[in-house]
């Protein structure tokens, strides 16, 4: 165990200086790049003087190297600053919409890894067949698909044309009784606090957001699961297991997928980041009042220190779910820590 | 299955003409042929359109405000009676032209910075590797998303942070074949024959390690494409009235809503078929490539 407990070590280590960097990335992207933060705030008419204050309020007249040292700083108390839209701090303002995202990405996370694996799997095992090509061209279409359009379409059919859905705004109707907080996740709150009203209206508003999610992260998904599963097939073990009479049903489901699944943990690292980017547009739509619509709020509103919180978390939450992937895979498949 | 296979193996193998090179390459890649022909359709009857279809597409016409498609208007007008199909072929003029150049400066970047960190090794390289490190912790889209927003809403600031956002997957592609290149003899010949270490990074090895790199760059075109309409979507970047393809959607949207469904259905559409376009004839050369490589 000696050898993993210093894998573990020296892992933590390399994702601490990964967030160090991510950090320096953040501060740099706001305060480096031509544009001066006071300004954007202000707008382009903005006079000499109050840009002047403004600039003084914000610390922009330091020295760069103190300025970094009071972010830095300010960052070691759990501080990511004030939105000044929300008027808020911008960790609280993050910490309260996160549920929301969360609820919207698990469950099309969670919907996209089933059917994506078993699509997947289904396309590897009729190789070349019609069925294998039907499932390639959704691949693809998925993965050319704008997403914004796709939540448009989505709306029209379910929602104006059928009437199956409830209205493509927020979590809940504005009618339905509020559910009192207790996770934050509407479906659990509503489970818990026995409010059957609250949990038929917030599956019907979770439906078509989760829907359109998931159709996005299944693609990739399908695309990858089929190459790795296709590759297994074609490797040597299967050919010895398969010379032995086992049946393809059991090589499939026993060794190809077992094996093909090792590589797919990485997926959901990759995963993560696509699947963050499309959600800030499916929470835009869909007016989901999750962390991706306050970064587009802050990102229209020119809200620095709202935007710098937003790409630090989600720069925070890829690194740390790298490092539990990179982590768990040692546990799986030993030969790793070798390399 | 296997046996038909090879006969083709062997005849792809034979001295033939060009023309029938192509035809053979096209009937075992359908992917590919379908990629190159939803192109080509979809250019030309944008560029068709600008001379058949008589309309303005910046200026409005209050007579025909929000009208279904037609036969004087193929695919409906907008809420200012724009001709849809007039805007979505100006539009080509710039959502093209930007996936093809943000797709060129990130190719660039990465040739140049990713050969040198694989050529010199050593600090250079672990300090390249790091910093695509970093930035890899950052989503493409939310880093290009971020960058425009600092920067500023115009055409060059969406190319440059795409282009960036690109920027780390050829550092990585470049160098992986700078290390696997820089190995063999022709380096050392090169070096023997007195050619500077530059010269022989950039003008000897570089153009052996293009293949990857641009088979990679067709499949960037199409997220280009993408990101350029869904930061134009989010109001980022290109904005109204400009006849961006993102813009002409995200101006649909009330619309659709209340039943107007052909204002963003069709720019959205020929979105979907550029990106989808260029994602298949990448992974058809992906493929090809790979095939080759495997001596097959």
């Amino acid at each position: 165990m000696s050898g993993l407990a210093s894998y573990v070590v020296r892992r933590v280590g390399i994702g601490i200086l990964a967030l160090a960097g991510a950090v320096c990335v953040v501060f740099l992207m706001t305060h480096i790049l031509p544009g001066n933060p006071a300004a954007v705030r202000l707008g382009a008419t903005a006079r000499e003087e109050t840009l002047r204050r403004v600039e003084h309020e914000m610390g922009l007249d330091k020295p760069l190297i103190l300025q970094f040292a009071d972010y830095l700083g300010k960052l070691s108390r759990g501080d990511l600053g004030h939105s000044w839209i929300t008027r808020q701090p911008v960790l609280d303002d993050l910490a309260r919409r996160l549920p929301a995202t969360a609820e919207l990405v698990l469950l099309a996370g969670i919907l996209a890894t089933i059917v994506g694996v078993s699509v997947g799997l289904l396309a590897a095992a009729f190789h070349n067949s019609w069925l294998d090509v039907l499932i390639r061209t959704w691949a693809t279409v998925g993965a050319s698909m704008p997403v914004f359009w796709f939540a448009i379409l989505v709306i029209y059919v379910f929602y104006y044309r059928l009437g199956w859905v409830a209205s493509p705004m927020g979590r809940l109707d504005v009618s339905v009784t509020a559910v009192s907080r207790v996770t934050g996740f509407l479906v659990a709150d509503s489970l818990l606090t026995r409010n059957w009203d609250a949990l038929g209206n917030s599956l019907a508003h979770l439906v078509l957001p989760v829907l359109t999610l998931a159709f996005m992260i299944s693609a990739p998904i399908v695309k990858m699961v089929r190459g790795k599963v296709l590759d297994v097939l074609k490797s040597d073990f299967v050919r010895t297991v398969r010379s032995v009479g086992v049946t393809q049903q059991e090589i499939l489901f026993r060794d190809a997928l077992r094996n093909a699944l090792v590589p797919v943990v990485t997926i959901v690292g990759i995963m993560f980041g696509y699947t963050m980017a499309s959600n800030v547009v499916v929470e835009m739509i869909f007016a989901w009042p999750g962390i991706g619509y306050y970064a587009w709020q802050a990102l229209l509103n020119k809200d620095l220190e709202a935007i710098q919180g937003f790409v630090l978390a989600i720069a925070a939450m890829y690194i740390t779910l790298n490092l539990v992937i990179d982590i768990l895979y040692t546990i799986i498949d030993p030969r790793v820590r070798l390399t | 299955m296997e046996a038909v296979g090879e006969v083709e193996g062997l005849l792809s193998r034979a001295p033939e003409s060009r023309l029938s090179r192509s035809v053979l390459l096209l009937r075992r890649h359908p992917q590919l042929g379908a990629g190159l022909a939803i192109l080509v359709a979809l250019v030309t009857t944008l560029a068709l359109a600008q001379v058949l279809v008589p309309y303005d597409p910046l200026r409005g016409d209050s007579s025909t405000v929000l009208e279904p498609p037609s036969q004087a208007h193929p695919l409906g007008t907008d809420s200012f009676g724009r001709d849809i199909l007039s805007r979505i072929a100006q539009g080509a003029w710039l959502d093209l032209p930007i996936a093809f150049t943000t797709v060129a400066i990130a190719i660039t970047l990465g040739l140049l910075i990713g050969a040198l960190a694989g050529y010199t090794g050593g600090l250079v390289d672990m300090v390249v590797m790091r910093a695509t490190d970093i930035l890899m912790a950052f989503p493409s889209f939310i880093l290009a998303m971020v960058m425009v927003a600092v920067l500023g809403n115009s055409v060059p600031t969406v190319v440059i942070a795409i282009a960036v956002s690109f920027v780390p997957d050829f550092i990585r592609l470049a160098r992986g074949e700078v290390l696997s290149e820089r190995e063999l003899e022709y380096v050392d010949a090169a070096r023997c024959a007195g050619n500077s270490e530059w010269r022989i990074m950039y003008i000897q090895l570089l153009p052996n390690c293009l293949t990857p790199v641009l088979v990679h760059g067709t499949l960037c075109l199409a997220w280009a494409i993408l990101d350029v309409a869904g930061l134009a979507f989010l109001g980022i970047g290109i904005t109204p009235p400009t006849p961006e393809w993102g813009v002409l959607v995200s101006e649909g949207v009330r619309h659709t809503i209340s039943g107007d469904w052909w204002v963003s259905l069709f720019p959205g559409a020929t979105i979907l078929l550029a990106a989808l376009g260029f994602n298949l004839v990448g992974d058809s050369l992906r493929d090809i490539t790979a095939r080759e490589e495997r001596g097959q």
